[in-house]
């Protein structure tokens, strides 16, 4: 077991350098180099001042000695500056890490009891009525777009009823300023986000129902309840507890598109603006904190499924 | 498909009638030039003195913000959605087959090297990184920008770039559970060259996977495609796409929140209409559905 993580560390590893040097190499092709923009505002700038400009600032070097540039500094905790916010990246980052959280932990606990519950429910008799609209809840919750359920929401309950606000940062510090505000966006992604453990639950549990010790549980005497909670509940929550690992994951990316229409100032629409607006080093934290979420989610996913089933183990 | 492959597809109520409405789907997006010279509108010319027209025997469902007939403008969103979505899917699947073909047949360090390529993607965050790649210049690399082909074809490679991990570890499951069969064993024991064996008895058996998992893929893409749009790192306009479409109606929700809706359903109908012609798909290939379903 020490071995499996061992080995999943290593190739963690390999991947997020890889990926750095990856997204280092992309960013530089994105539109708008800092120095056509200097030229472009300054008329009086001359090419030899751009020459001299580029070299001031190391870009007339190779890509791969910059990276390593970079790399050093990064691994020192430098994170060079923002050009969006004036401030270090990681500052920024660390703001918009905080208002990210405030969304994605309520999110991920009410999407995972929410879609579990609905799973049980759907799960106690197959292809009945209440299996059939719990099961195209699901489904839809899939199919769409995340960003057209955030509008149509804004459309009920900013536009029709004007209850709450149609998006943007709290503005002041106050719990029910934060509340409204979170609102909307955290309905959003909960709403899709119960789908995968509604259907990933009712899947479990369907096959944990049909196992031969729930008839056992059944003939001694059982009560329905007792059995779909604490003999089959259980047994099926080792693929579930997964699920919540991998969701999590996806949910920090995923969120990229929410927090954008929500204009809620998160890690995901720190990201996108960053990379619209060519602030490199912020986008690249920005990435690389997103993949190290992502990849320590999967990791976790693995090792709550070993401790969960005792048969991996070996 | 064979007669009774086409009865188990359309066994499947729900997929049969989203076969039928892709087509039409597909048969209006074909139509949609004709259409529009029929009509006597172009979707592409502004025209500010009939803006945000309500629906009327002139223009079925009204006009938008420049005042362009709004289903029109669908239609051709409808063209790049599906573009998009096929082309993303097919490209997906072709990087997929290679990859998992190569890996089968070679083994040992092509296996492990690609096997592990293709966890290293799955484990990245997908949305922020293709975000990365779409707002990349395409100047830069020497290709050309603006061009309605170019922008389809740029979404379609970094959605393959993504997409192909699904295929690749199916076709390899599959291959190497063939490449084990009698009749393989037999062919190989004859002399025949790897890439009849590989063309003639491998690909034919796992295409039914491969075409199940691709239909169902479409869905994800034309999703994605919109996400893209919707963010204005996709198509630009002034060609019309979905998620362009979305991202205009959110800035005009107070004013015309009936603009949001119609783009939406269209991409909702069209994604799950893909899942349930895959689920269909599936059915079909698989002669043994017809036994479970009893």
């Amino acid at each position: 077991m020490l071995r499996l993580v061992g080995a999943r560390l290593v190739q963690a590893a390999v991947t997020v350098v890889l990926l750095s040097f990856a997204a280092y190499a992309l960013i530089g092709l994105m539109p708008g180099d800092p120095i056509d923009l200097a030229i472009a505002s300054d008329p009086r700038l001359s090419a030899a001042d751009a020459e001299r400009l580029r070299a001031l600032h190391g870009l007339d070097r190779p890509l791969l000695e910059r990276y390593l540039a970079w790399a050093v500094s990064a691994l020192a905790g430098e994170f060079g500056f923002s050009r969006l916010f004036a401030a270090p990246a990681q500052e920024v980052l660390a703001a918009a890490l905080v208002n990210s959280l405030a969304l994605l932990l309520p999110t991920t606990l009410a999407s995972a009891a929410i879609g579990i519950a609905l799973g049980i429910l759907a799960a106690r008799r197959p292809r009945g009525a209440v299996d059939a609209i719990i099961n195209a809840v699901a489904f839809a919750g899939i199919a769409m777009p995340s960003f057209w359920l955030a509008i149509l929401l804004i459309i009920l309950f900013a536009v029709v009823l004007g209850w709450l606000p149609a998006g943007g940062p709290p503005p002041e510090p106050t719990l029910s300023a934060w509340l409204r505000h979170l609102a909307l966006p955290s309905l959003t992604l909960t709403t899709l986000g119960l789908a995968a453990y509604a259907r990933q639950t009712r899947a479990a549990m369907i096959e944990a129902l049909g196992e031969p010790w729930i008839r056992t549980a059944r003939a001694k005497g059982a009560p329905p309840s007792r059995v779909l909670l604490r003999h089959a509940l259980p047994n099926a929550a080792i693929p579930i507890v997964t699920v919540a690992a991998l969701d999590f994951a996806t949910l920090v990316s995923g969120a990229l598109v929410v927090e954008t229409v929500f204009a809620w100032p998160g890690m995901g629409k720190l990201l996108y603006d960053a990379i619209l607006g060519n602030d490199y080093n912020v986008a690249l934290l920005a990435l690389l904190l997103a993949a190290l979420v992502t990849l320590a989610a999967s990791l976790a996913a693995d090792l709550i499924q070993l401790a969960l089933d005792p048969r991996l183990r070996r | 498909m064979s007669g009774r492959a086409l009865s188990r597809f359309l066994a499947h109520r729900a997929g049969a009638f989203s076969a039928l409405v892709l087509v039409a789907l597909l048969a209006a997006a074909l139509a949609a030039p004709i259409l529009a010279e029929a009509m006597g509108h172009d979707p592409f010319a502004p025209d500010l003195f009939k803006r945000f027209a309500p629906p009327s025997a002139e223009h079925p469902l009204g006009t938008d913000e420049l005042g362009r007939d709004l289903l029109l403008r669908l239609l051709y969103g409808a063209r790049v959605s599906l573009a998009v979505g096929l082309g993303g899917a097919l490209a997906s699947a072709l990087i997929g087959l290679a990859v998992g073909l190569a890996a089968a047949w070679w083994g040992g360090l092509v296996d492990a090297v690609l096997m592990r390529l293709a966890d290293g993607l799955v484990a990245l965050p997908a949305l922020p990184l293709l975000i990365v790649l779409a707002a990349v210049d395409p100047a830069r690399i020497g290709l050309p920008r603006g061009a309605l082909a170019a922008d389809l074809a740029r979404i379609i490679v970094i959605v393959a770039l993504f997409g192909w991990v699904k295929v690749a570890r199916i076709t390899r499951a599959a291959a190497l559970s063939i490449l084990r069969m009698d009749y393989a064993r037999a062919a190989i024991a004859l002399g025949v060259s790897p890439a009849r064996l590989l063309a003639r008895h491998v690909v034919p058996n796992l295409a039914g996977h491969v075409a199940v998992a691709t239909t169902l893929s479409i869905g994800a893409v034309i999703l994605l495609e919109s996400v893209l749009s919707f963010l204005g790192l996709g198509i630009q306009p002034p060609a019309a796409s979905w998620g362009a479409m979305l991202a205009n109606a959110q800035d005009l929700v107070f004013s015309a929140p009936m603009a949001a809706v119609w783009p939406g359903l269209a991409i909702f109908v069209t994604v799950v209409a893909t899942n349930f012609a895959g689920d269909a798909l599936a059915d079909a290939l698989d002669p043994k559905a017809e036994a479970r379903r009893g």
